[in-house]
């Protein structure tokens, strides 16, 4: 007899219990299953079932959010820090407002409105320099030198080409390298003397 | 014809609905293959109260998510594959895993046919899960090689040798005779 027909004849006197299947007719019937109602099932698919369970992969979905989201947020910071570190006299013009790239801020009126506390803004500086401010108005470079961790005085001279009260040079330069600490000493032009007489 | 679509009997032509005219559930495609799929269980288990839940769960499956087949083929192999993957998860499950093996004399082929017929049963169920899966497939179900690596998800070269394999340690459970 041949292996087929002897595993025909093992198998043929096994049936499915009639007691379960009247059971799980009883169950559907009672479930009230209807077309077009998707049941929330796992289909055994091969893939499926050598891969994690449902619930670990939404677990690890969750996480995975989460974990980008403090990622941004510790990007965002790391960027604020690194701005805050590196340009410290960059941040806003007086009055807070973006300051043009191409040119000297306005420096402030000072019969109409004082010196905006915020940060003062300066193109390029360099660490341990003294900051370029000549043509800002005394107040708004005097910060700026105060910032950049200098002292200031303000010395008066009259002079036609800047506008008065605008800063004509410093000692030491615009963009020579000083200590710390070290008096600064800024002039400021009266303007032309010729036109005051 | 594809071998496994001769056994589907009246199903050849149309495909049974899920639904009756009224509403109701129709319930030809458990009645025409709730023994199959019992079988197939059984076998993947080796365990009579095991395959009895697997199929009642392959057939809520079937009836809750309605899937639509282009034939009886297509029909009759998903719920096959269903049971043989739902049957696998319980394999794997640690529960199952510390479970002793099947106690063959609660075979019921020791009572409706002969004592060669439930020594075969005995043996094939004393394979290895992916011999006796594939013999069983392969010679009760009719199915090709090739249905055969759909349904399980392996390939047709493993099925083969699965096949080989188990014709082989058959032989040895069998006490030599040839198969």
């Amino acid at each position: 007899m041949s292996l087929k027909r002897r595993i025909q004849q093992a198998y043929d006197p096994i049936h499915a219990p009639e007691d379960a299947i009247e059971r799980l007719k009883r169950e559907l019937y009672q479930s009230d299953i209807h077309e077009g109602e998707d049941a929330e099932f796992e289909l055994y698919d091969v893939e499926e079932a050598s891969s994690r369970p449902g619930i670990l992969k939404y677990l690890v979905y969750i996480a995975a959010v989460l974990a980008l989201c403090v990622g941004v947020g510790m990007f965002w910071n790391a960027m604020q820090a690194n701005r805050n570190e590196l340009h410290p006299l960059s941040a806003v013009s007086p009055d807070g407002s973006p300051v043009p790239s191409d040119g000297i801020p306005t420096p402030p009126d000072l019969e109409s409105e004082t010196v905006n506390p915020g940060q003062p803004y300066i193109e390029e500086w360099t660490e341990g320099t003294v900051p370029n401010i000549v043509n800002y108005h005394y107040e708004y470079a005097k910060k700026i030198i105060e910032q950049a961790g200098y002292a200031v005085e303000l010395r008066y001279e009259q002079n036609d080409e800047v506008q008065a009260s605008s800063v004509i040079r410093t000692e030491p330069a615009a963009g020579d390298f000083a200590p710390e600490g070290t008096k600064v000493i800024v002039y400021v032009s009266q303007g032309d003397s010729a036109a005051d007489e | 014809m594809l071998p496994i679509l001769q056994e589907t009997g009246g199903l050849q032509h149309n495909l049974t609905p899920k639904l009756t005219r009224s509403g109701g559930l129709n319930f030809e495609v458990m009645d025409t293959y709730k023994d199959a799929v019992y079988r197939a269980a059984l076998t993947v288990t080796g365990n009579f109260a095991d395959a009895e839940d697997i199929m009642q769960e392959v057939f809520l499956q079937y009836y809750r998510s309605h899937p639509d087949f282009e034939s009886p083929s297509h029909e009759k192999a998903w719920l096959l594959r269903c049971t043989i993957n739902a049957a696998r998860n319980l394999l794997r499950s640690a529960w199952q895993r510390k479970r002793v093996d099947l106690d063959l004399t609660e075979l019921p082929a020791a009572e409706d046919a002969d004592a060669a017929s439930s020594e075969v049963l005995a043996a094939v169920l004393h394979l290895p899960e992916r011999y006796r899966t594939a013999i069983y497939l392969y010679y009760y179900e009719n199915c090709s090689v090739k249905e055969i690596a759909h349904i399980t998800g392996r390939t047709e070269a493993a099925v083969g040798q699965h096949l080989s394999r188990g014709r082989m340690k058959l032989r040895k459970l069998l006490g030599g005779d040839k198969v």
